[in-house]
């Protein structure tokens, strides 16, 4: 039964191993980063800051569906005809677990800005930013093999939220600099599993299988 | 000799082989998985692969169907209701019959 749960880990690593999904994901991180600072720099009174901070669920699903369409696009290219292709299995109450996961996000994001406003101190909105991204990926760490480097970001995430949160700067543009640095954080690393996963994985003659 | 011992005898031959026993397991672990990709994780040759994945499919175990992703061909594998009862059938058989000799070298 190990066996089929280490194959089962391993299956799920390949997911990871070309570097595509950190890089969609840096992409992602980037454009949030400029939507927080954006916002900041409109100004939560101003017509335009109003409609893009009330606009955050659509702008966050939004990126989540460019998301999926850039990375199914790039694996299309790069991954399929190199290494193949899997489609994973999604498992009963899939979705409603991913729904359960949002709305505790939002119930932790919502904690975070209650309990900042308490403190008289919205800096900790950042850190604790910081301290759930580095949950979430410590977590997508231990649910698949060969993925030593997201404890990496892990711990980087938890020290660019802690850091960011004592330099005085404004929520908006700290939790913008917050996702433009972790954007270049999953550029880098996922460039170099990239550039890594193509050099290992030489496209092979001809495209038919049998 | 024991009746789980005996057991051993009425194992799924089809899925008994170790090559068809591999690609049955990896296939039980995704929904779905191309050609390529089965061939990475076996290390069989094509022929071979394709030899063996034939005989799951006249089983029923395995559904092939050939599609594309952009314009990448992709042969498309994917384990039946059929191959899922049997792999859990013979994993059934073959914990009968091993633990049967459980705790003698």
């Amino acid at each position: 039964m190990q066996d089929v749960k280490d194959l089962e880990k391993r299956i799920r690593g390949y997911w990871h191993q070309d570097g595509l999904g950190e890089l969609a994901g840096g992409l992602i991180f980037l454009l949030l980063g400029v939507y927080f600072a954006v916002v900041e720099f409109l100004g939560e009174s101003s017509q335009w800051g109003g409609l893009l901070q009330a606009g955050l669920v659509l702008v966050l699903l939004g990126l989540m569906v460019l998301g999926r369409r850039l990375i199914a696009a790039l694996k299309a290219r790069f991954v399929y005809p190199r290494t193949g292709y899997v489609e994973y299995r999604r498992e009963a109450g899939t979705r409603q677990r991913a729904l359960l996961a949002g709305f505790a996000g939002a119930v932790f994001a919502a904690a975070a800005v209650a309990v900042s406003a308490a403190l008289d101190s919205t800096d900790w909105v950042v850190a604790l930013t910081g301290l759930l991204g580095g949950f979430i990926l410590v977590f997508l760490s231990a649910k698949v093999s060969r993925a030593g480097r997201f404890i990496l970001m892990a711990m980087l995430s938890v020290a660019l939220g802690l850091a960011l949160s004592f330099t005085g700067l404004s929520t908006g543009y700290a939790l913008g600099a917050y996702y433009a640095l972790m954007a270049l954080v999953f550029a880098v690393s996922g460039t170099l599993v990239f550039l890594r996963y193509m050099k290992e994985n030489p496209k092979p003659e001809g495209t038919s299988h049998e | 000799m024991s009746k789980d011992l005996r057991g051993l005898a009425a194992l799924d031959r089809i899925i008994h082989e170790p090559a068809r026993l591999m690609l049955v397991m990896i296939l039980s672990t995704v929904e779905s998985a191309d050609f390529l990709f089965l061939q990475r994780e076996t290390q069989l040759s094509k022929g071979n692969l394709s030899a063996h994945l034939t005989k799951l499919e006249a089983a029923g175990y395995v559904k092939i169907e050939k599609t594309f992703k952009g314009k990448y061909p992709l042969t498309i594998c994917r384990l039946t209701a059929a191959g899922k009862r049997a792999l859990s059938d013979y994993r059934a058989g073959m914990n009968k019959a091993l633990g049967s000799g459980k705790g003698r070298p």
